[in-house]
């Protein structure tokens, strides 16, 4: 493995890691948002015989 | 603190924790651990990270956002499906069937996604019944072809103890139970527990990759070099093999030409590189230099090689004879036929014939081992290198590839996130939500499958095993069983298999692929979705109707992928034209509507909205400017050095052989123009609706 490949990986496994603990920390400091985020699976779709 | 107070305490972080699995699990899916690692792989590994990166960042979170922003308007304004939301923005035919796509992608794609849903519900079957062993690459590429039909068509329709089929049917069965029934409430709570149990798992599996000891008899096959091929922005020699586009220069330098074939009778289903040796001492010049094993050899005018390089290979002859012992025992039909073979010592002196393949008379099959070989040919040294980092990243195929899996992962470009957020109501947030669905996704791709499949693949199977997948999705399939075979019995000085009668790596290989399987059955359902609130919206059709022709129409195209199953042909066509090219074009239009249309600020705005996060201003500049001219470049560059070769693949029909990408063309072609007929049907009913309103009104 390469000294590229290593920074690469740091930095790739690093960012993405970062990146989720950032988006917990938003999720947690602020509490009023975990009542209106949604993500596809507690999304209800309406039909016609709603 | 009072009691009161103490429980909504309690409920505000039961709910903030319940909404971060909820939104980051619904994420996780096949995308990350199979067809993430297949991709990565296909392109080199390191090579596909840096485009990767790029496109997520400057395709993936932004359109993402856009496709949000875009659907929430279009919903608010009473219209649920793509052709309609596209309507919203702009009052004209022309943008509703810019939309068609938007049903149509999640539609195709469902229908080769249930298969590898099928495949993971099957493999988590037989590991329930204990019927997987996978050591060596050989069995692990065994166990899958054999299992999905990989050596012949129809092969997967056999009735065996794991059908195929069968499984396919169960998957639909569930896949479709559950939308009819509109069943939320428990793909929810089973995503809140399911998910992160798979990561749970996929995190156990990476400690057990990360220590996994090299073999023996190849010590060059280690992690480190395994995450190299994962990481390395440059591709390096070890990380070489036969079949990856970097090799072919070196093989075309050499005077071999690389002619892929399929294998029958013991290799059934297994691909090979037939190599076609015009000058072989060039030819053993360039494996000097490089690692790969050479799997196949093809001699078609044995006359050829008459004069061996002995010059090259003699003096070292007692070395190469230590080295490749024959193993006569193991592979007599090779040295029965040594007469044969008479003028080609140097080949089986220089090589441990692994295997011979009947059907492909003159083709051996050997390994050499570069590193005991050593010739003297700097003047050509140059020649060999693997292509260097920008020659690599001129490939606008991989470019293509590393969005697709992008936009393939995050749900985003194709259709179905613009169908969910239609839903949501004005002081809803999709900020935070679709950034931290594309955070969960990047950590579950980049952390854990990243370093989980390639360097599991390098390490136990071989880098052959890893540059020549069977098809985008298999690379998984053969790399975890061989991972979970070598899971030791006894952990912490207690011995599981004593203990509870159950070897720990069947209990977790059923564990990882069952969930892999319910994983899927969120992503499945998301499919059909955009098609069933299209069908509704656009044609008036109830919920039981729709759902009847989403089914038959699937029903088909799933099982066109299962009978032509030789080489996943048709399901690689597929994932390739719909999967990579046309969720590209979709992807493009909704950034064009998006940006343009409706225009940046005004979709910012729309962002903005309930936003948890605030969007930074330069993201109107991004979306508008930087994203679409991206997606045109790659797009341009693609349409100018790939699509002539790519075309031609379908055009060149092989003799006497079903043409099985065209069939599967052909099928994406029917399902598009299918909807575009019902597109024009939904808009004579849109108008008439609209019409009838304004009369109405005073």
């Amino acid at each position: 493995m390469t000294v590229a490949g290593w920074i690469a990986m740091i930095v790739g496994v690093g960012g993405a890691t970062a990146f989720l603990f950032w988006c917990v920390y938003r999720i947690v400091s602020h509490p009023g948002s975990a009542g209106h985020m949604h993500s596809q699976v507690d999304i209800k779709p309406k039909d016609r015989e709603d | 603190m009072t009691l009161l107070n103490q429980n909504n305490l309690r409920e505000t972080w039961a709910t903030r924790v319940g909404v971060i699995l909820a939104v980051t699990g619904s994420a996780v899916g096949l995308g990350n651990f199979l067809r993430f690692p297949g991709l990565a792989a296909q392109y080199g590994g390191g090579t596909f990270i840096v485009p990767y990166i790029v496109s997520l960042l400057l395709l993936g979170i932004p359109i993402a956002l856009a496709e949000w922003g875009l659907g929430r308007y279009g919903g608010t304004r009473g219209y649920n499906s793509a052709p309609g939301i596209f309507r919203t923005v702009r009052r004209s035919r022309t943008a509703s069937y810019m939309g068609v796509l938007g049903p149509v992608l999640p539609l195709i794609i469902y229908m080769y996604y249930v298969i590898v849903q099928a495949w993971c519900l099957g493999y988590a079957w037989m590991y329930l019944r204990g019927q997987i062993k996978a050591e060596t690459e050989q069995e692990a590429g065994a166990v899958f072809a054999s299992y999905i039909g990989y050596g012949a068509d129809g092969d997967a329709l056999r009735v065996t103890q794991t059908p195929v089929l069968a499984f396919a049917a169960v998957c639909f069965l569930v896949n479709f139970a559950l939308i009819y029934w509109g069943i939320r409430k428990g793909i929810e709570l089973f995503c809140r527990i399911a998910m992160p149990a798979l990561v749970i798992c996929a995190i156990i599996v990476l400690i057990r990759v990360v220590t996994l000891p090299a073999p023996a008899d190849a010590p060059h096959q280690n992690v480190v070099n395994g995450l190299g091929y994962m990481w390395n922005p440059v591709t390096q020699p070890e990380n070489l093999a036969p079949g990856d586009e970097n090799v072919r220069p070196l093989l075309e330098h050499a005077g071999a030409s690389v002619v892929p074939v399929h294998a029958e009778g013991d290799e059934a289903g297994i691909t090979l590189e037939a190599l076609e040796i015009v000058d072989r001492r060039r030819f053993f010049e360039a494996v000097a230099l490089t690692p790969w094993r050479i799997e196949a050899l093809k001699v078609d005018d044995p006359q050829r090689f008459d004069a061996p390089p002995r010059d090259a290979i003699e003096a070292d002859r007692d070395r190469f004879e230590a080295l490749f012992e024959r193993d006569e025992e193991l592979y007599p039909e090779v040295f029965a036929n040594d007469a044969d073979w008479a003028g080609h010592e140097a080949v089986i002196h220089a090589a441990r014939v692994l295997r011979m393949v009947e059907p492909f008379e003159g083709r051996v099959i050997f390994a050499h081992d570069r590193s005991r070989i050593d010739m003297e040919i700097e003047d050509d040294r140059a020649a060999f290198t693997a292509p260097g980092f920008f020659a690599s990243m001129a490939n606008p195929e991989l470019w293509l590839a590393a969005a697709s899996q992008v936009f393939f992962t995050l749900s985003v470009g194709f259709g179905i996130i613009i169908t969910y957020s239609s839903y949501m109501r004005r002081r809803d947030d999709v900020a935070l939500s679709s950034v931290t669905a594309c955070a969960g996704n990047t950590f579950c791709e980049l952390a854990l499958a990243g370093m989980i499949v390639i360097p599991a693949t390098f390490v136990l199977l071989g880098v052959s095993a890893v540059a020549n997948p069977h098809s985008t999705f298999s690379l998984g399939f053969q790399a975890l069983p061989a991972v979970f075979t070598t899971m030791p019995d006894e952990v912490f000085g207690f011995n599981v298999r004593e203990a509870w009668g159950l070897s720990p790596g069947y209990a977790f290989g059923f564990l990882f692929f069952f969930l892999l399987f319910l994983a899927a059955v969120t992503s499945a359902i998301s499919m059909l979705q955009p098609g069933l609130a299209f069908l509704e919206e656009g044609l008036g059709l109830g919920r039981r109707a729709s759902t009847a022709l989403l089914a038959t129409v699937t029903a088909m195209g799933a099982f066109i992928v299962v009978l032509f199953s030789r080489g996943a042909a048709a399901m690689d066509t597929m994932d390739f034209w719909v999967g990579q090219f046309l969720v590209f074009i979709m992807a493009t239009i909704q950034v064009i509507f998006f940006a343009w249309i409706l225009g940046a600020k005004r979709g910012l705005k729309e962002i903005d909205e309930g936003a948890e996060l605030r969007i930074p201003r330069s993201y109107t500049f991004l979306i508008k400017y930087v994203t679409p001219t991206f997606l045109l470049v790659v797009f341009a560059f693609w349409l100018a050095q790939r699509a002539p070769g790519r075309i031609q693949a379908l055009i060149d029909l092989p003799e006497g052989a079903i043409p099985v990408p065209l069939v599967a063309v052909f099928l994406i072609v029917w399902v598009f123009v299918l909807f575009t007929i019902l597109t024009s049907v939904a808009l004579r009913r849109w108008r008439r609706q609209e019409s009838a309103e304004t009369d109405v009104s005073p």
